[in-house]
C-alpha cells in the first residue's frame, strides 16, 4: 500500500493558513494514485468503459490549482479567525504552530508520515475558495472596516479515511487474488474480537473553547393571510371573475408593536361607515361571506358618500320583487286561475250549484281607469299575456287611447303600455312573430308595436300609406300566407273598417296594402230572391260602377278553410267571401236587424258560426242556410262581444251592456246558464275565454278587465250534440219557398218568443 | 327600464298591500334607500346581507353555474323578501296576514 502523498485533509475554514497550508506536494500530487484503474471494456472497437460520474483526477487538478493561487496571498491576519472549529486531527494541529506563513513543504512531510490510505473527495471546495478573495479585499482596507457580509455555511465533511469499493469484472486477470483478499478481510474482521493484534481503545477529541456571542435583530413580523375558496370561487377564478380579495392592511400610523392585532367581527362589516379613529386591521381569515370587508379607511376618506344612486340598476330586482309581492297577496286567485288548489283552504261561504262564474280578480291600474276596454286578445306564444285596447266606441268622446299588455303575474300594473293618439279599437298578436302586436285605431291607422320594449313609438304604422283606412279599424287578424317574394314575412295583416274595405297589409319595408274586397251594399231581399232562382246573381241596383259601400264591422276566418271568411256589416248582413275573390260575395246571410258587432266560427263544429248584433240578439248560423238556426236573446241591450268555449261545443259567452252571460245550448236555448250582471257604473264591452284556464275575461268601460272563473263546468259537449240540437231547431224552421216575406214572417215570431221569456 | 319607471315600480311596491317597508343596500351593506327608520335599516342591512351572501355561496358551492335570484323568510309576524343582485340587494317586509 502506497502512501498517498496527496493532501490529507482540507479544513475549509476561514483560516487562510489552512487553506494555503493544506496543500500537497505540487508536482507529485496527482501522479501516484493507487486507485485501481478500471479495466477497459472494448466492444466493437469502441471504448465503452463506463466512466465515473465524478472524475476525481480532474477535480483534484482544479482544486489544486485554485489552492495554489492562494499561497501567495495569505496574510498573517487570517490567523485571527478563530470562530470555526475544524475537525482537526493531531497531525494538522501541529500545522497551526508551523503555519505562520505557510510552509507547504513542512506540511507535506508531516502528511507523508501518516500511514494510511487516503482519498479525498471534496465536492464543494471550490465554492468556499471563491468566497475568499472578496473577504481579502475587504479586510485589507484601512480605516473603517466595512461590515463584511458573512455567509455562514456548513463546513464540508472531512474524510479521514475513504476506501471506495471497486467493481471488478469477472473476467479480469486478478479475480482470484481479489477474492482471496476479500476472504482474508472477512476473516480478519471476525477474529478481531479476541485477537491480540487488536486492542480496543477510546479516543478523545479535543473540544475547542466555545465563545458565546449574542446578537439581536429587529422583530420579524409575520402575518398570515388566508383566503377560503369555495367551489364557486374556483369556478369564478377560472373564468377570470374571481372576487376573492385578501384583506389589505392599510394602517399607516400604527406600528407593529402595538398590542395584538384587532380582528373584526362579522357584524362590524355591516356597521356602516366607520367613524372610529385610528385604523383597523382587517380579519385574517376570509371566506366568501366576508369577501368584501370594509377596508379600513384612514381618517380623511372615511365619510365618503356613495355615488348618486341610479335606479335603473335595480330594475331587475324591482321587477322581480313586485311580482313576488303580487304573488304573495294573490296566490289564491292565481292558483285558481291556473287550476291548482290554493294554499289556504278558505271556507267559501258560497257554494255553487251548477255552472257559475266566480270573480277572481281584475286587471286594473291607475293609467287605465275610466277607459273603455274595446279589444282583448291573447298572445300566441305566451298564453298568460293579454293585450287590451282601450278606447271609446263612439266618436264623441275621443281622447288618447291606450294599449296595455297584462300578465297574470302582476295584476296591478301592466307589463307594457303604449299610448296611442286616438282610441284603440282592435288588437291582434302575430302568430309568426309573437312579439308583434297590431293595433287598429279609431282614425283608421294601423300600428304595429314590438312588445319587447315599452316604446310608445310603433314599429310600423300606416299613417303615410296610401291605402290607409279612412274610418275606424274594427278588427285585425294576422294570416299566414305563402311567401310570394323572398322578403315577405310569410304573414299578412287583415283589417276591416267602416270605410267598406277589407284590406290585406303586407309588411315589407313599410306597409303595403291590397284590398281583399270592397263591401258593397246590397239589399238583402234581393239576395234571397236570387237564391230561389237557383242562380247566384247579385244583380241589384248596386251593381254598377257606382255603388254604396257598407261599413264592415267584423270578420272571422273559417278555421277549416283559410280562404273563406265571413264579414259582418253595419246593416246587419253577413257576407261569406273568399280571399281570392275580390269582386263578389260567395254568400250572404241576413237575419239581423242591426249592425253586427262580432262574428265567431265555432272552433269545434264545422260550418257553424255565431253572430252578435246591436239588435239585442245572438244568432247561430250554419253555412248554407241563409237564416239563423237559433237566435238567443235575453236582454234589451246590444251584444258587444261573443266568444265560443274552446272546449265545449255548445257553450259560449257573450257580453252585452249589462251582463256577462254564459250560454249552454244543450241545456237551454232560451236563457243563459249563468249571468253576472254588471254593477251600476260599469258595462261590459268585450269578452274572451282564457286559452289555458277555465276563465272568462270581460272588459268593462271603467278600464278593468275582470277575470271570472267558471265553476262546476259540465262535461264538455261534443260537436255531435251541437249538430243534433241544430237539427232539432232547424226542423222548426222551414226553408222559405217563396219571397222574403215568408222568411221574415218566420223570423219575426221567433224573435218575439225569446223576448217574452227573456228577462 | 328607465329610472322613472323603476321609481314608479318602487312606489308601487311601497304601496302594495301589507308592505311594511323596503330597503335597498349596496354590496358593502350600506343602505341606499329605505322606508324604515335608520336603526332598523342598519340592522337589517347588516344581518340580511351576510345571510344573503351565505345563501348565495351555498347555492353556488353546489353548482357554480347556478345563481341565487330570490329568497324569502316567512316568520310569525311578517315575511322578509330578499332579491340579491350583483350590485344591490332589495329587502321588502310584508305582513303575513295579508292573504
Amino acid at each position: 500500500m502506497k502512501v498517498l502523498s496527496n493532501s490529507l485533509s482540507y479544513c475549509n475554514t476561514k483560516q487562510r493558513c489552512y487553506s494555503s497550508g493544506a496543500t500537497r506536494k505540487t508536482a507529485t500530487a496527482t501522479a501516484p494514485r493507487t486507485t485501481r484503474g478500471f479495466p477497459k471494456l472494448i466492444e466493437n472497437d469502441q471504448d465503452v468503459t463506463p466512466k465515473r460520474l465524478i472524475d476525481p483526477e480532474q477535480y483534484y487538478n482544479k482544486v489544486k490549482d485554485s489552492v495554489l493561487t492562494h499561497d501567495a496571498s495569505s496574510t498573517p491576519s487570517e490567523i485571527g479567525y478563530s470562530t470555526v472549529q475544524p475537525q482537526v486531527f493531531s497531525a494538522t494541529k501541529s500545522m497551526i504552530g508551523l503555519s505562520h506563513g505557510g510552509a507547504p513543504n513542512s506540511h507535506g512531510t508531516d502528511a507523508e508520515s501518516f500511514p494510511s490510505d487516503h482519498d479525498n473527495d471534496q465536492l464543494a471546495q471550490s465554492d468556499a475558495m471563491h468566497g475568499i478573495p472578496d473577504e481579502e479585499s475587504l479586510t485589507s482596507m484601512d480605516g473603517e472596516t466595512p461590515q463584511p457580509s458573512l455567509t455562514l455555511s456548513e463546513t464540508e465533511t472531512i474524510f479521514i479515511l475513504s476506501m471506495d469499493s471497486c467493481i471488478v469484472a469477472e473476467d479480469a486477470t486478478d479475480v482470484e487474488t481479489i477474492k482471496q483478499q476479500n476472504e482474508r478481510y472477512i476473516e480478519l474482521c471476525k477474529s478481531r474480537q479476541g485477537s491480540d493484534l487488536f486492542n480496543e481503545r477510546g479516543m478523545n477529541t479535543f473540544n475547542s473553547t466555545v465563545k458565546n456571542k449574542e446578537i439581536q435583530c429587529e422583530r420579524i413580523n409575520s402575518q398570515s393571510r388566508e383566503a377560503y375558496a369555495s367551489t364557486a370561487d374556483m369556478y369564478d377564478s377560472e373564468r377570470g371573475e374571481s372576487k376573492i380579495i385578501l384583506s389589505t392592511n392599510t394602517h399607516e400610523t400604527q406600528t407593529i408593536d402595538d398590542g395584538p392585532l384587532r380582528t373584526d367581527a362579522t357584524r362590524s362589516v355591516g356597521s356602516g361607515i366607520d367613524k372610529s379613529h385610528g385604523t383597523r386591521l382587517s380579519d385574517q381569515s376570509i371566506d366568501e361571506t366576508m369577501r368584501k370587508p370594509i377596508v379600513a379607511k384612514t381618517t380623511n376618506t372615511e365619510t365618503e358618500l356613495p355615488e348618486t344612486f341610479d335606479s335603473s340598476k335595480i330594475a331587475t330586482i324591482a321587477f322581480v320583487m313586485e311580482r313576488i309581492l303580487n304573488l304573495n297577496t294573490n296566490q289564491g286567485k292565481q292558483a285558481v286561475y291556473r287550476g291548482l288548489t290554493p294554499l289556504d283552504k278558505e271556507e267559501k261561504g258560497i257554494t255553487y250549484a251548477g255552472l257559475a262564474l266566480d270573480k277572481l280578480f281584475a286587471y286594473s291600474a291607475d293609467i287605465t281607469s275610466n277607459k273603455n276596454v274595446s279589444a282583448l286578445t291573447w298572445n300566441q306564444k305566451n298564453p298568460d299575456l293579454l293585450a287590451v285596447g282601450y278606447g271609446p266606441f263612439e266618436y264623441n268622446d275621443q281622447r288618447d287611447g291606450l294599449v296595455c299588455c297584462w300578465s297574470l303575474k302582476n295584476q296591478d300594473f301592466p307589463e307594457r303600455f303604449y299610448h296611442t293618439p286616438c282610441a284603440a279599437t282592435a288588437v291582434a298578436f302575430s302568430s309568426k312573430f309573437p312579439s308583434l302586436l297590431a293595433v287598429g285605431l279609431f282614425d283608421g291607422t294601423v300600428n304595429v308595436y314590438n312588445v319587447q320594449n315599452n316604446n310608445d313609438t310603433p314599429l310600423l304604422d300606416t299613417e303615410e300609406v296610401p291605402g290607409k283606412h279612412t274610418a275606424p279599424v274594427w278588427q285585425l287578424c294576422w294570416l299566414g300566407v305563402e311567401k310570394s317574394r323572398d322578403d315577405d314575412t310569410g304573414e299578412v295583416l287583415m283589417s276591416v273598417s267602416t270605410d267598406g274595405r277589407v284590406t290585406q297589409w303586407l309588411l315589407r319595408k313599410g306597409f303595403e296594402s291590397n284590398d281583399y274586397i270592397r263591401l258593397k251594399r246590397i239589399l238583402s231581399k234581393q239576395t234571397v230572391q236570387r237564391r230561389d232562382g237557383g242562380k247566384e246573381q247579385k244583380i241589384s241596383k248596386s251593381e254598377n260602377l257606382l255603388y254604396r259601400s257598407s261599413g264592415g264591422l267584423c270578420f272571422d276566418i273559417c278555421p277549416d278553410d283559410k280562404m273563406i271568411y265571413l264579414c259582418g256589416t253595419e246593416e246587419g248582413l253577413i257576407h261569406q267571401c273568399s280571399l281570392g275573390n275580390n269582386e263578389q260575395y260567395l254568400d250572404t246571410y241576413s237575419g239581423h236587424s242591426g249592425p253586427i258587432y262580432r262574428l265567431a266560427w265555432s272552433p269545434l263544429a264545422k260550418g257553424v258560426f255565431l253572430s252578435s248584433s246591436a239588435d239585442w240578439t245572438v244568432s247561430l248560423w250554419v253555412v248554407g242556410r241563409p237564416q239563423p238556426c237559433i237566435t238567443f236573446a235575453s236582454r234589451k241591450k246590444p251584444v258587444f262581444d261573443i266568444c265560443w268555449s274552446p272546449k265545449s261545443a255548445t257553450m259560449f259567452c257573450c257580453a252585452n251592456e249589462e251582463a256577462v252571460e254564459v250560454w249552454d245550448i244543450s241545456k237551454n236555448t232560451l236563457e243563459p246558464v249563468d249571468v253576472i250582471t254588471a254593477g251600476q257604473q260599469q258595462i261590459f264591452t268585450s269578452i274572451t275565454y282564457s286559452p289555458n284556464s277555465e276563465c272568462v275575461l270581460a272588459g268593462t268601460n271603467i278600464g278593468a278587465v275582470v277575470v271570472y272563473n267558471l265553476k262546476n263546468l259540465p262535461e264538455p259537449a261534443t260537436v255531435d250534440q251541437l249538430m243534433e240540437i241544430i237539427k232539432q231547431q232547424t226542423q222548426h224552421l222551414s226553408l222559405p219557398e217563396d219571397g222574403t216575406s215568408k222568411a221574415i214572417a218566420n223570423m219575426k215570431p221567433k224573435e218575439n218568443i225569446p223576448m217574452t221569456h227573456g228577462k | 327600464m328607465t329610472q322613472a319607471e323603476v321609481d314608479d315600480t318602487l312606489k308601487r311596491i311601497q304601496e302594495h298591500k301589507g308592505v311594511h317597508g323596503f330597503l335597498i343596500i349596496n354590496n358593502d351593506g350600506i343602505p341606499i334607500r329605505t322606508s324604515l327608520d335608520t336603526a332598523l335599516s342598519q340592522q337589517y342591512a347588516a344581518l340580511i346581507k351576510s345571510l344573503s351572501d351565505k345563501a348565495r355561496s351555498t347555492i353556488r358551492d353546489i353548482d357554480p353555474t347556478n345563481e341565487l335570484v330570490f329568497f324569502r323568510m316567512r316568520t310569525k309576524k311578517h315575511e322578509v323578501l330578499v332579491a340579491p343582485e350583483k350590485e344591490y340587494t332589495m329587502i321588502v317586509l310584508q305582513a303575513t296576514d295579508v292573504l
